[in-house]
């Protein structure tokens, strides 16, 4: 735990000095009063010294008992693989495919990968999450929700 | 006086068809996403904002307002069925809660928990009602200087949430704010940290972000292990003995109250009323030994607790403008989107609204109570759904959540990111709940001190000679030192141990 808190902390420094240079770049003070970089930099001071803070303490601190199973299992790692995949999977085809046919593959990709509970259980939840949920969405809700270049 | 004749404006609003439905759907799918181990009611309120989108403003507030209530007993019902709480101020009744379950007694508990529920929540929207209007008249009276004072007064609170290193939590506060500060700059109208994104000029925004950090961070914990069914206990009759009634109506009274004055506080969050009020009922009561074995005090106590606290905590919404916990900000949110603005401009402009609102809150507590003890075999049935499956299928929800905010692919992906942030901070133990608090915060802090400085013409003394910026200063830096001597407290006597 120590070493994360320290990699993390210090992190927090670099992003502290990344924002202060933005906010140096817009006004800090104008004729009215405080500019847009006002509040961004005092802030980055402020969560500069935190970081200081926090890397101090882990650091020369006592060393701090992280929360059970800081790293997971390789099988775990493989799920949240997955889940990310899947996620970023859905903002890169929602558009092009449409709706229904991206969720349509999120849920078989997802229910495969993670659960296999059967093809009928995985069709059944796939189809509904993807057309059942575009059908009440676009006809009893009247949300827009996107269309392919399949027009499905 | 006044008051009450609102509230029977409020209450020919809240029993229209319409809205009454709307409360009814929003108690059920509350309940429903509060059961799911994996989304609290924060995401779980921010996941169903976009049903809301085709409702008028009153009928939405009153659906996600039912969302969020139902989402806290929903919490519950998972302690005491399958010692997995939904959200965190539940984690208290899987002590004894779950030990009731064992012994064939869930559904002893599970009535309790409705009932104390119903009374808390009640009680604590009473209070609402009387302490509306006093609190806003004096509300109208705040200038952009006291407007900040009471900001930093709530910002000194959310070190209330830091469940380990105050640091970390403020921290976290502060990235929030940070995070603030992206779009078009409130008073003068520049880009700030938009790095040319056309997306990012409105700033980032709330839903998908507290969906990111509670749900999707909340899976990724959760996809670490193989889980497999979540329900595997037996449930019988859902009648209460005559003696856990009359074990109950005290700690369900002593509840109320610890909930209700715990609500007031914006930032101290919900776990904080659950864990007193369990512990004032250990106390109290001529066997603590046989707490976590079965003790219906230990269910009825926390749960009144939560649900009156859950009330309470839209007081300070309803009345100042300031969200008193991360789901309350979703629903400050939800306000926004709305075209509403929470605080004291809200019952002068939209009295309607407001009202309509609070008598659905009442509406609201009633309906929780009747529909779930029926429906106990229903969610029961969505327990034993393997989790892979559940999980799969929120996930499939909050995609869908995201995207129909605004119609834009970069919110799913907005919500990805802060998934895997707070997936990290879980593992680095550093609490969410402050960065979602201070994210709304954020923009209304700096728009009071930018125009308080232009009006002083950039002499800060401005919040320290008005009386009521004074005043609100003082107690947010007796917050801060009353936290510090805590943390230094707890320091020491670890030191001890050791």
């Amino acid at each position: 735990m120590r070493r994360a808190h320290q990699v993390t902390a210090t992190l927090c420094i670099v992003f502290a000095a990344f924002v202060m240079s933005r906010a140096l770049a817009m006004k800090l003070h104008t004729p009215l009063g405080p500019g847009p970089g006002y509040f961004p930099f005092w802030l980055s001071v402020v969560f500069g010294a935190l970081a200081l803070v926090m890397l101090t303490q882990a650091t020369i601190g006592r060393p701090e008992a992280g929360p059970t199973g800081l790293l997971a299992t390789r099988a775990g790692y493989r799920r949240i693989a997955a889940i990310l995949g899947a996620l970023v999977g859905a903002v890169v085809l929602i558009n092009p495919l449409g709706f229904r046919l991206t969720s349509l593959a999120f849920y078989l990709f997802l229910l495969t990968t993670l659960s296999r509970p059967g093809w009928v259980v995985t069709l059944l939840v796939a189809v509904a999450g993807s057309f059942g949920v575009y059908h009440v969405f676009a006809n009893f809700l009247r949300i827009t929700l996107p269309v392919g270049f399949l027009g499905i | 006086m006044e008051s009450l004749q609102f509230l029977m404006g409020g209450f020919a609003t809240a029993l229209q068809p319409t809205n009454l439905l709307f409360a009814v759907i929003g108690c059920v799918l509350g309940t429903l996403v509060g059961i799911l181990p994996g989304i609290g009611p924060v995401a779980g309120t921010a996941m169903l904002i976009p049903l809301t989108f085709t409702i008028p403003p009153t009928g939405a507030i009153i659906m996600l307002a039912a969302i969020y209530y139902g989402a806290m007993y929903g919490g519950s019902l998972t302690s005491i069925l399958v010692n997995v709480p939904g959200e965190a101020a539940s984690a208290i009744t899987c002590l004894d809660g779950y030990a009731m379950a064992k012994q064939g007694r869930a559904g002893s508990a599970l009535a309790v928990a409705a009932v104390g529920s119903f009374v808390g929540g009640s009680i604590a929207t009473f209070g609402l009602v009387l302490l509306a209007l006093p609190l806003t008249e004096i509300a109208l009276r705040f200038g952009p200087p006291e407007f900040f004072s009471l900001m930093v007064v709530g910002l000194s609170l959310v070190t209330g949430l830091a469940s380990g290193s105050l640091v970390r939590a403020l921290l976290s506060a502060v990235f929030g704010l940070l995070i603030a500060m992206v779009g078009i700059d409130p008073v003068m109208g520049a880009p700030r940290f938009t790095f040319g994104w056309p997306e990012l000029q409105d700033g980032l925004q709330l839903v998908p972000v507290a969906m990111g950090l509670f749900g999707i961070g909340e899976i990724l914990i959760n996809a670490e292990r193989a889980t497999g069914q979540v329900f595997n206990t037996t449930l019988r009759s859902l009648v209460p003995s005559a003696q856990d009634v009359r074990d109950s109506w005290l700690p369900v009274l002593r509840g109320t109250g610890i909930g209700f004055f715990i609500g007031l506080i914006p930032g101290v969050g919900a776990v904080v009323p659950t864990m007193i009020s369990y512990v004032t009922e250990k106390r109290l009561s001529r066997t603590p030994e046989r707490f976590g074995h079965g003790m219906i005090q230990g269910v009825a106590g926390p749960e009144t607790a939560n649900n009156a606290y859950a009330n309470a905590a839209l007081i300070p919404l309803f009345t100042l403008g300031i969200p008193g916990s991360p789901t309350v900000a979703v629903i400050m949110g939800a306000f926004m989107m709305n075209g509403l603005i929470p605080g004291p401009l809200l019952f002068r402009e939209h009295a309607d609204v407001a009202w309509g609102v609070i008598a659905s809150l009442y509406v609201g507590n009633l309906v929780l109570v009747i529909l779930n003890l029926p429906f106990i075999p229903l969610w029961v049935a969505v327990l034993r759904v393997p989790y892979a499956i559940l999980y799969t299928v929120i996930l499939g929800f909050c995609v869908l959540g995201a995207y129909s905010l605004n119609g834009s692919v970069f919110d799913v992906g907005v919500m990805t990111a802060f998934g895997v942030l707070g997936y990290l901070l879980r593992k680095l133990d550093i609490p969410a709940a402050p960065l979602v608090l201070t994210m709304v915060l954020g923009p209304l802090m700096e728009r009071a001190l930018r125009q308080s400085l232009e009006i002083s013409g950039g002499d800060a003394s401005i919040f320290f000679t008005r009386p009521i910026s004074a005043a609100a200063l003082a107690i947010a830096a007796a917050f801060a030192v009353t936290s510090l001597l805590q943390v230094a407290r707890s320091v020491k006597s670890q030191d001890v141990q050791v």
